[in-house]
């Protein structure tokens, strides 16, 4: 089933190159270990709007302040 | 042609996300929870790099659309300032779904998270992977809401 999915986003990701071979790390782990799960939250959790719509012209979130 | 392709792609990773989240719900009982874990953990990946490409055409419209919105200041400044609140109402309705999505798929990685730790033999087995079906089921509506909010926005198709 890898190698069909593979096969369709070449196809379709020749503008986007730098997708497939995400693709191909993800496919290729038999057995995700707690630490790739770590891994894959702390990226989630990283790739805040801002980050990814550095075009935004909304002003910054800002996190609650913890009382002291 | 670019934005088509754009939406073509992010088809098709939906498509995908939900073949293998779904092939990994059917085949528990053959395969176990770690096959299970490891699908949601694909279709997770899978999933987020769709939100991303979704988030990266959105910026490339607001990129133009505030371009606009300077070039329009000087000419006409109440319609420039009129269109630049519409924008910003816009991204605001934007990062919220994101960030709905963003909890969402949080909440699949912790339970596929979990799940994985548990032996299929143990009690507590069914109940870890009813979790986990329905944070992927969830996660899958809040990315399609963005992908659609998007659009409805103005990322032509």
């Amino acid at each position: 089933m890898e190698a069909i999915i593979i096969g369709i986003l070449e196809v379709i990701f020749r503008e986007a190159p730098t997708a497939i071979p995400a693709i191909r790390d993800l496919l290729a782990k038999k057995n995700p270990t707690k630490d790739d799960f770590d891994k894959a939250i702390a990226q989630i959790k990283a790739d805040t709007y801002g980050k990814l719509v550095p075009h935004s012209q909304l002003p910054p979130t800002v996190p609650p302040v913890t009382p002291a | 042609m670019k934005r088509d392709r754009t939406v073509h792609v992010i088809t098709v990773f939906v498509l995908i996300a939900g073949l293998i989240g779904g092939t990994s719900i059917i085949g528990t009982s053959v395969v176990g929870c770690a096959s299970v874990s490891r699908n949601a953990y694909i279709s997770s990946g899978i999933t987020h790099t769709t939100a991303r490409v979704a988030l990266t055409g959105w910026d490339e419209y607001l990129s133009q659309q505030y371009t606009t919105v300077t070039n329009l200041t000087e000419a006409n400044p109440e319609k420039a300032e009129k269109l630049r609140a519409e924008l910003l109402e816009k991204e605001v309705k934007v990062r919220d779904a994101y960030e709905k999505y963003q909890a969402a798929q949080l909440a699949v990685l912790t339970a596929a998270q979990a799940f994985s730790q548990i032996a299929p033999s143990d009690p507590n087995s069914p109940r870890a992977e009813d979790q986990l079906t329905a944070s992927i089921a969830a996660a899958g509506i809040t990315l399609s809401a963005l992908v659609d909010l998007i659009q409805k926005f103005g990322v032509k198709l």
